[in-house]
């Protein structure tokens, strides 16, 4: 390394400094090398600018001593030099705010200077230190650039995070801690918090459209559990997420295996839209009423939100317990999913495919009209084999009951 | 709740959307305030709301629908003595019928009793005049208190 024996202030540089006494803000702005030959009876206290400058450096970081000295460490380049050199100057910039940009300090090697070679075969990055004189100026600043950085060993140790049973001494906001609990926390600039998973969704809080970009880690929750409430996992065919149908507006397309639960509240509106966008496939369904209140109406499924008046055939029977088996039949306007009062549970399997349009429903529930528990099965379908069945559709109960849970997984 | 009425124009059948977004395409739809998508006919002239007579005579078919097969299953349980009795009365043998009568008398007597109460329920459910009374007609047999 060339031998440097301190920086000089120039006149300039003086003069800066003593403003910065009176509280101007002594900023530093760049760092010149140069390879200029100081003649013998150069008075460097009077140049305005290095004798041969070659080489313009940002400043990297900039820190108060504490002696009446500032150290500004800057990154010795050659990257991009077209022409090699010595380097015998090196010139400190700062602003003055009366005459610009000046020369505030040079310091100066004379034949003890190395040779900074142009960008090729040899590559030169090196980390510098310089100091200068502040004296006493209290606001000292720099221009920082990060356009090249060189990380040192102590600024690595500081800024990595530390697993350890007691708190770091060294703080500043941002700076990470794994803590004896094995919890990733962060300095705020007042207290150790600890680091939260941030979640951009918006279906009850989740993003039911978003999908995750290859290789995310689903988070673990704060017990260390894993947390698919915002995510999911997913192969290649098959997707496990559940999510909340009741902020739905629009159709959402369930990917198969996924599945979206609502609650459904009959006493408030006799309709629920369910929002699932259908490109045929099959699927399964859960409805449960889970308090019986005498009510006597049937629950119909109208596939892509519309009634299609007498567009269906069903066929069922049921077992009340007890009670002889009976049977029926007819026609509907609508999938017809349910007979028994709106009370009990009731499994739904659907295919959604268009030749093959039809739904299944098994029930058990209390039925009003043998004043027992009863078991149904119900097939329906939708005989038009024309017609694509592009949306889920909407439930439409006939009487209002109770409030009901619902559950719909895309099977395939 | 609204719907939106249209003649489906492939299927040339009268739909009802139950959101508006649901609407096709290029189709005219007009807006009804009903209580249920059931409510709406479309008469071969126009669309409209059905009227109150219309809607008694389909909750009538219904409900005599409904009646039809709760009688069968009542019914279904006993006749497995009626089999019996047909059985010996096919065989000639008047002594074993007088028999089974006598040992089922209960169930018979119960069988009479459901099919008089099933007549007696058709006429209600046809003589109805309104909506209101018709919802109002239980279909629950329950035993004679002498039974």
């Amino acid at each position: 390394m060339a031998d440097f024996r301190g920086t000089i202030l120039t006149q300039r540089g003086r003069n800066l400094l003593a403003k910065a006494q009176t509280g101007t803000t002594l900023t530093f702005t760049k760092i010149k090398l140069g390879d200029g030959l100081w003649i013998s009876n150069t008075d460097p206290t009077q140049l305005n600018d290095l004798v041969s400058p070659k080489l313009n450096l940002p400043i990297q970081e900039i820190r108060v001593v504490g002696d009446g000295t500032v150290r500004l460490r800057f990154v010795l380049t050659n990257t991009g030099l077209s022409q090699g050199f010595f380097m015998r100057e090196i010139g400190i910039y700062a602003q003055d705010p009366a005459l610009g940009e000046i020369l505030y300090a040079v310091a100066y090697a004379g034949d003890r200077a190395d040779f900074i070679p142009s960008d090729g075969v040899t590559k030169v990055e090196n980390v510098v230190d310089i100091y200068t004189v502040i004296a006493n100026a209290q606001n000292v600043t720099a221009v920082i650039s990060d356009s090249v950085v060189l990380a040192t060993k102590q600024d690595i140790n500081t800024v990595k995070p530390e697993a350890s049973s007691t708190a770091p001494n060294l703080t500043y906001p941002g700076k990470l801690w794994v803590d004896a609990a094995s919890f990733l926390k962060y300095f705020d600039g007042s207290n150790w918090k600890n680091v939260k998973a941030s979640f951009a969704d918006t279906v009850d809080g989740f993003h039911a459209s978003l999908t995750p970009a290859p290789n995310v880690i689903v988070p673990l929750d704060m017990n260390g559990v894993l947390d698919l409430s915002a995510s999911y996992v997913k192969s290649s065919d098959y997707a496990f997420r559940r999510i909340n149908g009741d902020n739905l507006t629009s159709d959402y397309l369930l990917q198969i295996g996924e599945e979206i639960i609502y609650t459904w509240d009959t006493t408030k509106s006799l309709t629920k839209p369910l929002y699932i966008a259908n490109a045929g496939g099959w699927y399964e369904m859960d409805i449960v009423f889970p308090v019986y209140t005498g009510v006597n109406g049937r629950l119909f499924l109208y596939p892509n939100n519309t009634v299609y008046v007498n567009a269906f055939t069903w066929g069922g029977f049921s077992v009340p317990d007890g009670v002889a088996p009976g049977g029926g039949s007819g026609t509907s306007s609508g999938f017809y999913l349910h007979k028994a009062g709106l009370s009990g549970y009731t499994k739904v399997f659907v295919s959604t495919f268009v030749a093959c349009k039809m739904v299944l429903c098994i029930l058990r529930g209390y039925h009003p009209d043998f004043n027992a528990m009863s078991t149904l099965v119900i097939f329906s379908s939708w005989n038009d084999i024309t017609t694509y069945w592009t949306s889920f559709g909407t439930l439409v109960a006939e009487q209002p009951n109770s409030e009901a849970f619902i559950r719909i997984r895309r099977l395939y | 709740m609204k719907v939106w009425v249209y003649i489906h124009p492939e299927l040339e059948i009268l739909c009802c959307a139950l959101l508006q977004e649901s609407i096709p395409d290029n189709v005219e739809a007009i807006e009804f305030e009903v209580e249920s998508p059931n409510d709406i006919v479309y008469d071969g002239y126009q669309i409209r709301l059905k009227t109150q007579d219309e809607k008694l005579q389909e909750l009538k078919a219904q409900k005599l629908s409904e009646l039809k097969t709760y009688v069968a299953g009542l019914l279904v349980q006993s006749d497995y003595i009626i089999t019996k009795i047909a059985e010996a009365q096919i065989a000639g043998d008047t002594e074993a019928v007088e028999q089974l009568k006598q040992k089922y008398s209960v169930q018979l007597q119960q069988r009479e009793a459901i099919r008089l109460w099933n007549e007696q329920m058709k006429q209600a459910i046809k003589n109805a005049q309104s909506l209101d009374e018709l919802l109002s007609l239980e279909i629950n047999f329950k035993e004679p208190m002498n039974a």
